[in-house]
């Protein structure tokens, strides 16, 4: 594909204009001059033979005058796929793409021939997009407008009727008349008056007929050496100029096609409002704004700001559906696309993403430096051992599992500590680490913004759970509810849950019953300040010790029903229970059966 | 009176050949039914009585093809020319873009055109329009016969506005085109001026009436 293709007899110079092409002959000119800039791409159609490839042909050999450096190609649509074919069978397709998208000015005749071959439209879209890319322009020929093209994808539907469409009607009696003259000239032959209005008075269907006819008559005068007179015209021809029927509607269409295009060049905002409505109707985006902008006097005043408006607001919707696709691929927002393809809801859109990002943020991982291996407990002791084997083992046992201890006695740091070994060992990839307060802000915030649903879901990924300091929900109302909540969904689900607190559930204050008694269904340790000061140990023995039930010192444990912990031998101390000095007795069925003893 | 819908791309005019009875509008429309070639024109409907008078009315839809971009069709339509379907008259007229009014150049139907002409402005102002802003064409039919009406007084009586008129002998096919291009110009040309004015382009649909 080369310029050596255009055909030196199209020239702009010697094209005829009338009013069947005048729009059509004024922005090829344009598109020539400064190419890339106007109308891009500059799609022209007509039937055969009325001056579409002269016309495109023209602009290439502008083009390549005032900017002799230019890099454009020519090529019919048959050539282009040869092209294509060969590329593909020599294995160069990217070396024809990258030579083909550093075009200056690419020039495709005869488009239509691209129905139904997917190929080639597939790589001329590629080609298309680098050349829009560098800023090249695109000038297309077809017999028919783009929508009518069958089978043409949508994509390059929408490239082709992104820039000007003008179509070439039949030439009129004058310009017919004109053409004949003009044709005679460059032959260098004179007409006898009279011929070449009898010559344009035949209802020839395009200009072609009516140069195979002039040349038929200039033949006669070249072989017989005398000027053919009008009077002959019908009889050489073997046609009557009497075919005024014809004649007749396409002079009125032509009339017509001239008042239409003074009509439609007087209102350019309706035109460019409309062509935007067309481009963006068709790429499946709502169009209310710039349709409602028709009736509305104020608006097309100031139409370039309102269509900028307008695709500024569809760059941003595109903006925000790649950023949900490349957060979550099967985000079921990418669904609505009744918002995504609105620019009228735009802020509808961002409250989607804003969702999604929530949904996809990380969640919050577990201080990176509390391990076992640092930790502040022995290594021999139960709830070191029960820890770990929750770490190991996420979801498996004691689920969930309450640390509860005063302040300082290591229950966070054994928390995080569960986390990062599980990490650690891949047993879990999500492990949400989150401190009651932070919890219930977050649910503030979410709720503030419409985004509990997107909230939810980011905690209803974790495969471990930690929360730290789960008393300062007491009193709560909505975080306690979406906890019970995410507590069922979380186990349903095999996730492994572990709390601390100060307290033991039991003596927590402010707790439902629903999510008290769901806290107590694990397992409950709790930390003594003093099993703090035990130096670190090794945390593979101390595991191994935990999961072979070997005896171990240590806190204090409210066995909840179900688990049997005999063998611990952890029950050197009393149940704080019974250290507290008051005791509410509701109900005791067998109290003469009892001594209760006041401890000090 | 929308016509131009920029949105779709189309544009659709409906045109009404008024006059007194038997000036030739279906005529008219039948000259340009058979001059139209196939696959641009709709069927010519006509609803016509056992004696070949137009008793509601006569349709011809034509597809202009797309012009400048523009997906162009006209709706022409016929009134009974006959005074006591006036009815059907209003109710052909409403929302026409332009009118042509095809006069009975010969001189025994001298009163019956401005009669016509008349009514035309009657109902015209029956529906909220302007007899004097509405796209109008006058056709001076059958000037072919003898004992004609010369066309400076039909002028004088029957366009006081100065529109364009053409002298026609429609059953011939003459003048018919002339007299339908300048229609259709008038009635481009002022939807471009009335869009100037009031900045209003609307979604063309139209049905018969």
């Amino acid at each position: 594909m080369s310029t050596t293709q255009l055909d030196p007899r199209f020239t702009f110079d010697n094209f005829v204009i009338g009013a069947g092409n005048r729009l059509a002959a004024a922005a090829a000119r344009r598109v020539a001059e400064s190419p890339g800039t106007t109308y891009n791409p500059l799609f022209i159609y007509s039937a055969s033979g009325l001056g579409k490839t002269h016309l495109v042909t023209a602009i290439g050999h502008h083009t390549r005058r005032l900017q002799p450096g230019a890099q454009l190609a020519y090529a019919t649509l048959e050539a282009f796929m040869d092209d294509v074919m060969r590329a593909i069978e020599a294995g160069e397709r990217e070396s024809f793409r990258s030579r083909l998208g550093s075009m200056g000015l690419l020039i495709l005749d005869d488009v239509q021939f691209l129905a139904g071959r997917h190929r080639t439209q597939e790589e001329l879209l590629r080609v298309w997009d680098i050349v829009s890319a560098n800023g090249g322009q695109v000038v297309l020929t077809s017999d028919r407008p783009p929508q009518e093209i069958d089978g043409l994808d949508e994509r390059l539907l929408s490239r082709f009727s992104g820039g000007l469409i003008v179509d070439i009607g039949a030439p009129d009696y004058e310009t017919r008349v004109a053409i004949a003259r003009r044709k005679a000239e460059e032959r260098g032959q004179k007409l006898q008056s009279g011929v070449a209005e009898t010559l344009a008075r035949i209802a020839f269907g395009n200009v072609r007929e009516l140069q195979g006819a002039l040349n038929r008559l200039l033949a006669v005068q070249e072989l017989e050496g005398r000027p053919v007179e009008a009077d002959e015209v019908a009889r050489i021809l073997g046609r009557v100029a009497s075919a005024a029927q014809l004649d007749e509607f396409g002079s009125f269409l032509a009339e017509v096609t001239g008042t239409l295009e003074e009509v439609v060049t007087e209102l350019p905002g309706e035109v460019k409002i409309g062509r935007a409505i067309e481009r963006w109707r068709g790429e499946g985006y709502r169009t209310r704004r710039l349709e409602s902008a028709l009736t509305t006097p104020d608006a097309l005043a100031a139409v370039d700001d309102l269509i900028g408006e307008y695709e500024a607001a569809i760059g941003r919707l595109r903006e925000i559906a790649s950023e949900i696709a490349a957060l979550d691929p099967t985000a079921p927002e990418l669904e609505r696309r009744e918002v995504l393809n609105d620019p009228d809801r735009v802020q509808e859109a961002e409250s989607l993403l804003e969702s999604v990002r929530t949904r996809c943020r990380p969640l919050p991982p577990p201080p990176a430096e509390h391990t076992f291996e640092r930790l502040q407990l022995a290594a021999d002791l139960f709830e070191y051992r029960i820890a770990l084997a929750v770490a190991e083992e996420p979801g498996s046992q004691y689920n969930p599992l309450f640390i509860h201890g005063p302040a300082g006695s290591g229950k966070t740091a054994l928390l995080a500590a569960i986390g990062n070994r599980s990490l650690e060992l891949g047993r879990a990839s999500e492990v949400a680490f989150v401190e009651g307060e932070a919890f219930a802000a977050e649910l503030i915030e979410a709720l503030e913004h419409n985004r509990v649903e997107s909230w939810r879901a980011r905690y209803r990924r974790a495969e471990l759970f930690l929360l730290d300091d789960i008393d300062v929900l007491g009193e709560t109302e909505r975080a306690q509810e979406e906890l019970f909540h995410l507590f069922d969904a979380l186990q349903r689900a095999g996730a492994q849950l572990v709390f601390t607190a100060s307290a033991a559930p039991e003596a927590l204050t402010g707790f439902a019953e629903r999510l008290r008694t769901r806290l107590e269904s694990g397992l409950v340790i709790s930390l003594e300040e003093e099993t703090s000061s035990a130096a670190p140990s090794t945390a593979p023995a101390a595991a191994a010790a935990a999961t072979s039930g070997d005896e171990v010192a240590a806190g204090s444990v409210v066995v909840p029903p179900g688990v049997d912990l005999a063998e611990s031998g952890r029950s050197s101390r009393p149940d704080p229970w019974f250290q507290d000095p008051e005791k509410v007795i509701l109900v005791w069925p067998y109290l003469d059966d009892l001594i209760v003893e006041e401890w000090e | 009176m929308p016509l131009i819908n920029y949105a779709s791309r189309e544009i659709t005019c409906k045109i009404v050949y008024y006059g007194p009875g038997r000036s030739g509008k279906t005529t008219n429309l039948l000259q340009i039914h058979s001059r139209i070639p196939a696959g641009r024109k709709g069927e010519l409907v006509s609803l016509a009585t056992e004696t070949d008078r137009t008793l509601f009315f006569d349709f011809l839809p034509i597809d202009l093809g797309t012009l400048s971009g523009f997906r162009t069709r006209l709706q022409l339509y016929t009134v009974p020319g006959q005074v006591y379907y006036d009815a059907t008259r209003k109710l052909v007229l409403r929302g026409a873009d332009g009118v042509v009014f095809v006069a009975d150049s010969q001189r025994g139907q001298f009163e019956e055109n401005v009669a016509s002409m008349l009514n035309l402005r009657q109902n015209l102002q029956a529906h909220g329009v302007d007899p004097d802003e509405i796209p109008l064409a006058l056709q001076y039919n059958k000037r072919d016969l003898p004992d004609v009406v010369p066309v400076a007084l039909l002028e004088r009586v029957l366009n006081p506005r100065h529109v364009p008129s053409f002298e026609a002998a429609a059953a011939a096919g003459t003048g018919v085109f002339e007299t339908l291009r300048g229609i259709s110009e008038s009635v481009l040309r002022s939807v471009s001026a009335r869009l100037g004015a009031e900045g209003a382009a609307q979604v063309s649909k139209r049905s018969a009436p």
